[in-house]
């Protein structure tokens, strides 16, 4: 009896190297931006629009900063162009933002203004994408749920607030609170992200559950 | 008691190896859906990614002083491969699969993590050296050729594991209608050694395809600050650390092996021993089959949507 114990202590090692061995080599997500938001309220408490800066991580900073480089001989013309790639490729997926009054969805408009901008961390260069949006129309924000969820739909691309201070009202003396609510994916969510992502089909979706949500109350 | 029970057992030939399928599924299942599984990645996952950012950074200092911070690249890239090996990583479940199912010497078994990580840093050395220094290709790029690379490599372990399964069947097949005695199934051990040579530098090979995330950092990281040869040095110091951590992998999993197939045939006759090296061998096979097929699956060669 005691070596059937043996082979199932075995087996069940055996199997927990196997499993710990056979995931988690296509982790998702692959890329990191960190979020900063400032929302505009104007004097009649109207919601007008945002400003959004999205700093890339190192590894992706260094590498299409230096290949900008390559490809244009030139700073400023490479950072624009860049930039208008950038733009156009998010600009099917709503620039990656949902933003909902009191729960309906409201579509975003071209930003009016964008650029790719470098900032030196460590003496190297952190690309950040500013953009900024004016809503077609101003939307009344009082006593309603507005709330804005910043996030690239595959996954692939982790987006978050480092802090709570990463967003910002300018509520023109309107007495307006923002609140950070930070994702609560399922366990099984979890897993299945740092797990085997199988197809861009299969992670459609995924990033949703990972977003965080900013919430406006005024 | 214990002699009645062992007395069943060899009358009614209940074959050990069926018990030990359904515990390896069972295992399997309970610890993939347990917490400590997914803690335990997290974990993993969370100090690879904190490795990934220090190997950046510190590609970054060599650029600035190498004469200072190369040494200090080579020993974080040597521990990082230490750290990937023990973490996961495909390479390690297909060294395990093979070697805990198939007769291999310790020294070979060791040689097998050694050639593997080598092939591994090889192909990255390739890939960052052909494509990005010489046809000037993009990152992105490199990321989409090494996807391919891989699958080459998951294919040749598709072919491979189906090559044991039906050769282990066979043999099964064929000592179940002759009722082989000894003096056949040690010659037939020999054969199997001989020819293990070759599977032996198929797995290399297939493992060695799919290169380290680590190394295609540190090559590209160095490549872009004109410091090439520091990453080719500090990829070579990481394969290191990677085969002397899958080297202790794989002697444990050769040990396991053994030790797998003397508790099995404790309770049979001695001319049962090589049926049931068969029989592990087949299982062994099976897992590789599964483990390719997951890879290819999941093989996707996504990029970053917003550039």
């Amino acid at each position: 009896m005691n070596y059937n114990n043996f082979i199932k202590a075995l087996t069940t090692a055996l199997s927990t190297v196997l499993l710990l061995c056979s995931s988690a080599v296509f982790a998702h997500p692959h890329n990191w931006i960190d979020l900063h938001t400032q929302i505009k309220i104007d004097e009649q408490g109207r919601l007008t629009g945002f400003s959004q800066h999205w700093s890339f991580d190192q590894f992706f900073s260094m590498i299409n900063y230096a290949e900008l480089m390559n490809e244009y001989n030139d700073e400023s013309i490479g950072l624009a162009s860049t930039a208008v790639k950038m733009v156009a490729n998010v600009a099917p997926d709503q620039y990656l933002s949902v933003l909902k009054v009191a729960g309906e969805s409201v579509s975003l408009p071209v930003p009016k203004r964008y650029t790719l901008e470098t900032v030196l961390v460590d003496g190297n260069p952190i690309l950040i994408l500013k953009m900024h949006f004016v809503l077609h129309e101003p939307l009344l924000v009082k006593g309603k749920n507005i709330s804005l969820q910043t996030f690239e739909p595959t996954y692939f691309v982790a987006m978050n607030y480092p802090s709570r201070e990463h967003i910002r009202i300018d509520s023109n003396g309107h007495n307006c609170k923002a609140e950070l609510v930070r994702a609560t994916p399922s366990e099984e969510l979890v897993n299945y992200a740092i797990s085997l992502d199988r197809n861009i089909r299969d992670t459609q979706g995924l990033g949703d559950d990972f977003a965080e949500r900013v919430n406006i109350q005024c | 008691m214990l002699s009645n029970f062992v007395r069943d057992f060899k009358i009614r030939q209940v074959r050990p190896h069926w018990l030990l399928v359904i515990t390896l599924s069972v295992a399997f299942i309970a610890f993939y859906n347990s917490s400590l599984w997914s803690d335990l990645v997290n974990f993993i996952i969370f100090t690879q990614l904190e490795f990934h950012k220090l190997l950046n950074a510190q590609v970054m200092k060599v650029a600035q002083q190498p004469e200072v911070f190369g040494f200090t690249l080579m020993a974080i890239s040597f521990t990082y491969g230490v750290f990937h090996a023990l973490g996961p990583g495909h390479g390690k479940a297909v060294i395990v699969s093979y070697l805990a199912s198939n007769p291999q010497s310790r020294l070979s078994s060791c040689m097998l993590a050694f050639t593997a990580a080598l092939f591994q840093a090889l192909t990255a050395i390739l890939l960052v050296t052909g494509l990005s220094l010489i046809l000037k290709y993009k990152y992105a790029d490199i990321a989409v050729s090494a996807g391919q690379f891989s699958l080459i490599g998951y294919g040749l372990l598709l072919v491979l594991g189906s090559y044991i399964a039906l050769r282990s069947l066979a043999q099964l097949y064929k000592s179940e209608k002759t009722h082989a005695g000894c003096a056949s199934c040690s010659s037939a051990t020999v054969q199997v050694k001989q020819k293990s040579l070759y599977e032996l530098l198929v797995i290399a090979l297939a493992i060695g395809l799919r290169p380290c995330s680590g190394a295609l950092i540190i090559l590209v990281t160095s490549s872009l600050l004109g410091i090439y040869q520091y990453g080719v040095l500090g990829t070579l110091a990481m394969s290191l650390g990677t085969a002397v951590s899958t080297c202790i992998i794989a002697v444990a999993s050769q040990y396991a092996r053994v030790f797998l197939h003397k508790t099995l045939t404790l309770y049979t006759d001695h001319k049962h021993y090589k049926r049931y090296g068969l029989c592990i061998q087949f299982a062994g096979s099976i897992f590789i089959i599964l483990l390719a097929w997951a890879l290819i699956d999941a093989n996707s060669t996504l990029t970053n949507p917003i550039l």
